[in-house]
């Protein structure tokens, strides 16, 4: 029914305008404004568009990972963004994490690790398998 | 720095198979094993490919909508899935709502909440009526 829907993924932000300045200085995105109030594009390097929308003091993070960027050197990736003043999440459940806080998925998994950005939504660098 | 790589969406989930069936069954849409045990990617029409992953009972649905389905026939659609079991959310501070639970605010397009069996909000929304990536 919604097969062919050209669907795209969104998460909410507190301000746009504060989580816009991380995505494109810190991450690097490209970013587009979608008028209507603040909504902002981010569009990834595989074509798609994930919409963020402003939801001032009502927005929450979720407790799950909203955005996932697999990388060919996971360890250059958090070290680059760490001087850009990211710092990693330590999930103890999820594994020993080493210094750098990347967590080593073993068999059950990518080496991974996360980050969130100024409204606290939950984001993660992984070691690309491919 | 993330600009070129293959970035994907995701979300969690209770429970990959009443997920699955929702998905596909009522959704209609086009679902794959992911690499390991209760992982799935969820394929869209626009080409992406949304991980969905499974935290049993830890997981927490988002307050915020979580995926969007533009759609050329709003009404139709609503009521398509009604008939599939859907049910739509009312949210009164977020514009007239019609019967059907279709929300309509100035130049927003009209838009019909509703939740995946693991509390997820998803949306339907007017295809013409912006939005449009």
């Amino acid at each position: 029914m919604l097969r062919d829907s050209k669907a795209f993924s969104g998460f909410s932000v507190d301000d746009t305008a504060t989580a816009r300045t991380f995505y494109e200085d810190v991450l690097g995105l490209e970013v587009s404004d979608e008028g209507m109030g603040g909504l902002i594009g981010l569009h990834l390097a595989t074509g798609a568009v994930v919409l963020v929308y402003p939801k001032g003091e009502a927005h929450r993070p979720a407790t799950f990972t909203v955005l996932n960027f697999p990388v060919d050197d996971l360890q250059a990736a958090v070290d680059g963004l760490a001087a850009k003043g990211v710092t990693f999440e330590r999930h103890p459940e999820l594994g020993a994490a080493d210094d750098r806080g990347i967590h080593r998925g073993g068999d059950a998994g990518p080496d991974i690790a996360w980050f969130t950005d100024p409204a606290g939504n939950v984001m993660a660098v992984m070691a690309d398998a491919a | 720095m993330l600009g070129d790589t293959t970035a994907f969406s995701s979300f969690s989930v209770d429970d990959t198979g009443a997920a699955r069936t929702f998905y596909e069954d009522v959704l209609g849409l086009e679902v794959t094993d992911g690499p390991m045990e209760g992982l799935l990617g969820v394929r869209l029409g626009s080409g992406a490919t949304v991980m969905v992953y499974e935290k049993g009972e830890g997981h927490q649905p988002a307050s915020f909508t979580v995926l969007h389905f533009p759609v050329a026939d709003l009404p139709g659609t609503v009521d398509a899935l009604a008939a599939k079991g859907v049910t739509f959310e009312r949210y009164p501070d977020l514009g007239e709502i019609d019967e059907r639970g279709i929300h309509s605010a100035g130049e927003g397009p009209g838009i019909a909440w509703f939740t995946d069996p693991a509390g997820n909000v998803m949306a339907v929304l007017a295809a013409d009526e912006g939005l449009g990536f």
